[in-house]
């Protein structure tokens, strides 16, 4: 065991996963797990998609995309995005659905989780910019209207 | 060895580890925030009981915590991935469950942000 706090970090730890071999049997308790994961996904698919529906809905009804603003641009690209978060997800549903899953298979769940969470964290950036956004235009709009 | 059970490929382990990354980055990009958000709230709501004995609306908090709560199971997850990269097996078990729960918390998040958008529950 290492003791020293000072000690610079192993190459072992710095090494990618591949090469210290994980790949190995999957347990069936992990299998059962992520077949779970893949129902409730698609559930949350089907509901991400109502979201990016009803808001692209409302926007339009609200008139709100013909305007240029930073944070109507902002909140207006969050919505494509969010409807590409729901497709990926679909996709990852779609891949843990396929029975008895073979190494083919969980490659390709394993693929489509990275690319669910990588449109997750770009959406997440985008909200955080329109959240950001929103502030600062509120904080400028209210100092202006100070006497 | 039992050959019925499939098998992580090399390729499938590397998609795991980027997994890992992003779920990581999702999850402390949402959590720090947010814990930060709710703390404020709650001292706001403690300053506002002790002043005029009346609560300010607790709905941003309800709403900061249904957007947090998956937010830490992804970073659960990313650690057990990254306990497995290290080369704990049994750890996939753990990371598939966290995601689990992570996509059935973030089901109750859209359901919830479908309903405000349909008027059903406040959005603030």
């Amino acid at each position: 065991m290492d003791l020293n706090p000072f000690a610079p970090p192993r190459t072992t730890d710095l090494d990618p996963p591949s090469a210290d071999g994980p790949p190995g049997e999957v347990e069936p308790a992990a299998l059962e797990a992520l077949a779970g994961a893949g129902r409730w996904a698609l559930w949350s698919a089907v509901l991400g998609a109502v979201c990016a529906g009803g808001s692209l809905l409302r926007a339009v009804s609200d008139g709100r995309p013909l305007s240029g603003s930073m944070l109507t641009v902002l909140s207006t690209l969050s919505l494509p995005v969010l409807g590409l978060v729901a497709l990926l997800t679909f996709g990852f549903a779609r891949a843990t659905g396929r029975f008895p899953l073979d190494d083919a298979a969980l490659e390709e769940c394993a693929r489509r989780q990275h690319q669910v969470f990588a449109a997750q964290a770009f959406l997440v950036f985008l909200l955080a910019a329109t959240a950001i956004a929103g502030a600062v235009i509120g904080l400028m709009t209210g100092l202006g209207r100070r006497p | 060895m039992n050959p019925d059970l499939p098998r992580l490929s090399d390729q499938a382990a590397r998609s795991l580890a980027g997994a890992r990354f992003w779920a990581r980055l999702v999850g402390l990009t949402t959590v720090m925030p947010c814990a930060l958000l709710s703390l404020a709230l709650l001292l706001m709501c403690v300053v506002s009981l002790a002043r005029h004995g009346t609560a300010p609306r607790l709905t941003l908090l309800v709403w900061l915590a249904v957007v947090q709560a998956p937010a830490m199971l992804a970073l659960t997850y990313a650690a057990r991935l990254g306990h497995f990269a290290r080369g704990d097996r049994t750890a996939l078990t753990g990371a598939f469950r966290a995601l689990r729960v992570f996509w059935i918390l973030t089901t109750i998040a859209y359901g919830l942000v479908a309903m405000a958008i349909l008027g059903i529950f406040p959005l603030t």
